[in-house]
């Protein structure tokens, strides 16, 4: 795509700082003259991250319990057992069975500037992207569609374009979308026409 | 802009920025982001209040041409460039988009101090200005690299007109 600067470009630096603040009013008043730049910044402001968490290193203890390990690795042996007896597995509805594995839906939300994985509740102005995790390599189809639950129409909504994906751990699909109305939406993603992995996010009240 | 305290914070401000200044270069969203998580996890353990946006913005292009370099990463780049979108390109070098194609033609023709002025002027888009505070070198220096990647890339295209 070419697009001409009226003048020389405000970098893709400034434009960044200029949207983390404090705001310059030279580069306001160049971008609201120049579309190039203009175009450059509505991408920055529009543009969604899905970063991979951070784990910061767990600082270190002065003194080793050489017993800690042993008892630690037995207590987890005990509760593996506990939970195998009492608890029946449940389907998850956000994990479906793919040809390797299987995937992981997730959502991620963006709000005022807050990124947040594992939000349940949306409201108006929130930016929400789909994350996958599939058997690394595979190349899958995806479909998203977005169902008001109870809503007007029963056809699903198509926020984002089909596209084929090289799987992996928490790839975000291309794009962004809102959701909208008083009723919970479920987020649904297709695979190859196939399984279907689902998420339901409820209004705030 | 308030220098940012700890890596965690700086990673949550500076990391969506850091990361499309990365696709810029590599083309692959998924890529840029796997390169800022292994920057920041480097830089946790010699973290210093120094480290800022500029500061980033520097290590993130080092990182992303030591991965054009790598023949292995530089092939499966090019090979997913075709399905992403094409960059806005605001400043050209002689007509020519920088974009992974280009860069990885000469990312064995030119030196480091060449190619990160190649990557702060035609994928950054600083002033040579800019460049010359941001790499801490003169301008006349700066005027200098320019003038020998100018070389390289018309070198380069009489090269593939003759092949």
């Amino acid at each position: 795509m070419r697009e001409a600067c009226i003048a020389e470009p405000i970098s893709w630096l400034r434009l960044e700082r200029h949207v983390l603040g404090p705001r310059d009013p030279g580069i306001d008043a160049h971008v609201e003259a120049c579309a190039a730049c203009r175009t450059c910044l509505a991408e920055i402001r529009g543009d969604l991250v899905v970063l991979r968490p951070l784990a910061l290193p767990a600082p270190t203890r002065a003194r080793r319990r050489w017993w800690l390990p042993a008892f630690g690795a037995g207590l987890a042996a005990a509760a593996t057992l506990v939970a195998l007896v009492v608890r029946r597995p449940v389907p998850a509805e956000n994990v479906v069975a793919v040809k390797g594995g299987e995937l992981v839906l997730g959502l991620i939300r963006a709000r005022d500037g807050a990124i947040s994985d594992d939000a349940t509740t949306f409201r108006p102005g929130d930016r929400w992207k789909v994350v996958l995790t599939c058997p690394p390599g595979a190349v899958i189809g995806v479909r998203v569609e977005v169902f008001e639950v109870g809503g007007p129409s029963a056809a699903p909504d198509h926020p984002l374009a089909d596209a084929p994906l090289v799987c992996g751990n928490r790839i975000a699909l291309p794009g962004a979308f809102a959701l909208t109305g008083t009723s919970p939406n479920r987020v649904c993603v297709r695979i190859d026409d196939e399984a279907t992995a689902c998420v339901t996010i409820r209004p705030e009240r | 802009m308030e220098p940012v305290r700890d890596p965690q914070s700086a990673y949550r401000a500076y990391g969506p920025a850091l990361v499309r200044k990365a696709e810029r270069i590599l083309r692959s969203r998924e890529d840029a982001v796997d390169v800022v998580h292994a920057l920041f996890v480097d830089l946790i353990p010699r973290w210093n209040r120094d480290m800022d946006l500029p500061y980033l913005y520097k290590s993130v292009t080092n990182r992303c041409l030591n991965a054009v370099r790598d023949r292995a990463t530089r092939a499966r780049l090019l090979e997913r460039e075709g399905a992403s979108v094409a960059p806005v390109a605001r400043v050209r070098l002689e007509d020519h988009v920088v974009g992974l194609g280009l860069l990885a033609a000469l990312v064995d023709r030119l030196d480091d101090g060449h190619l990160e002025v190649l990557v702060a002027r035609f994928v950054d888009d600083l002033t040579q200005d800019e460049i010359a505070d941001h790499l801490g070198l003169s301008r006349k220096t700066i005027g200098k690299r320019l003038d020998r990647i100018r070389d390289e890339v018309i070198a380069l295209r009489g090269s593939e007109v003759a092949s």
